[in-house]
This record gives C-alpha cells, structure tokens and sequence, in this order.
C-alpha cells in the first residue's frame, strides 16, 4: 500500500505540474504567437494539431489573437479536465481508496474527456485554421478538417475506458452487495 | 427498502445486548449493526436461523415488511 501511495503522490505531482503548464503555454502562445517555444520543431499539439499545415502569422491582430485564444480553449479545457480527473484519482490512490464509486466515476469521466476531444477535434481543427489564414488575402484563406485513423483510434481508446468504467461500477455494486450481506 | 429488521425490539424483549448475540450467532458487531440499520442488502438463512434460536423467535418477529 505504501508504494501505491508513493506513486500516487508523484503522479498526482506530475498531473498538477502538466495542468499549470498546459494553462500558460495557451495563454503563453495567444500572446506571443510564433515566438511560442516550439517542442521538438511543432508547436504545442493541443494549441495547433500536428497534422495541420497553416504557417502561423509572424505577428497577430489583437482579434486573431482573442478568436484564437477562445476557440484553443476548447480542446485545451477538454485536456485540463481530463488532468483534472487524473489529480482528482491519483489523491484518491494516495488516500488508499481504491476500488471506491468515486474513483471510478473520475475514470469514466476521464473516458467521456477524451471521447469529446476526439470528436471536437475536427471542429476545432477548421476553426482555427480559418481564424490562422484570415490574415491572408481573399483567396487565399481557407479551412480544413481531417477525420482520420488516429481520431477513431482515440475513440475506440476512449469507449474502452467507458466500458472498463462501467465494469468497475457494476463490480463496486456486487461488492457492497457482499460487504452488506450479513 | 420495505422490508423492516427489529432485532433491536427483540433485544430489548431479551434483555441481551448486541455484542452479545453478535458472539453467540458468530457475526461481529458490525456486520450486526449494519442488520439493524437497516443498511444490510442480504441476510443468510444460516444468519436469519441463528438469530431466531439464540432470541428464542419467528423469523416475522425479526423481519417486517411495511409498504410504502
């Protein structure tokens, strides 16, 4: 139990660490635009998903800016949630409550998370693109939304999670089932 | 749930205090105390059985069904 709890304190660490970093790299990058650090070459995965290929502004209007910060907030409040939940679930752990009706509601939400992200995503995926290109002259703007492999791989990832889900709820109620029968 | 448990009204009928029934049928004073809480789910017949032999009752004299 020990090593449960010690791990649990490290991930739950770690999850708080990536949420603040997730918040200022948004708020960060919608200030700063292209002198965003960059990591590993592509610029931050929730804020521009890598398969899209939109040369982002040297400079940004102040509307570009506020539309773009706006609309990034979506998939990024759909991440920040889902590291919410894993916050939530890690001190969960670390208090010894483990195979609890909370917890498993936080990995069921977690589930329906990444299920809205996958499908969000094409959404936001034409929406920012439109808002990166309206600089360009007319003509020359455009907007794009992919629907690809990788998108149903995180649906089928995140249904699993639901079912898996569903499994630990009916089992706590098995469980309490036998813990009350006397 | 409808069904009603008043062990607590044979107990008191007894004279016998739970810590000593939860020994005598071989139940520890929670699991008794969730029976008479009405939290418990299930009963065993083997629980139900013990319970009425060591209260010297019917099993209607412990379980009550009241519609709500």
């Amino acid at each position: 139990m020990d090593r449960i709890k010690t791990v649990s304190h490290w991930f739950r660490i770690l999850f708080q660490a990536v949420f603040v970093f997730e918040s200022v790299i948004l708020v960060w990058f919608w200030m700063n635009g292209a002198q965003t650090p960059t990591l590993w070459g592509s610029i931050h995965p929730t804020i521009l998903p890598l398969n899209i290929n939109v040369s982002i502004p040297a400079t940004m209007s102040p509307l570009t800016k506020l539309l773009g910060f706006l609309v990034s907030c979506i998939p990024t409040g759909i991440t920040l949630g889902v590291y919410y939940c894993l916050i939530k679930l890690f001190s969960l752990y670390e208090r010894a409550e483990i195979f609890t009706a909370t917890n498993v509601n936080y990995i069921k939400k977690i589930g329906y998370l990444l299920l809205a992200s996958a499908l969000v995503e094409p959404f936001y995926e034409a929406l920012i693109t439109f808002i990166l290109s309206f600089h360009a002259e007319p003509g020359h703007r455009f907007a794009t939304a992919s629907f690809g492999t990788t998108n149903i791989s995180e649906i089928v990832m995140a249904l699993i999670i639901i079912l898996v889900s569903w499994i630990m709820t009916e089992g706590c109620k098995l469980r309490d089932e036998q813990a009350y029968t006397v | 749930m409808a069904i009603i448990i008043n062990v607590d009204v044979m107990l008191a009928k007894r004279k016998m205090r739970s810590n000593e029934l939860a020994q005598a049928i071989g139940i520890t004073e929670q699991n008794l105390s969730i029976l008479k809480t009405g939290k418990a789910k299930a009963i065993r017949f083997s629980t139900l059985d013990a319970i009425c032999k060591h209260l010297e009752c019917q099993p209607a004299d412990i379980l009550e069904f009241r519609a709500k």
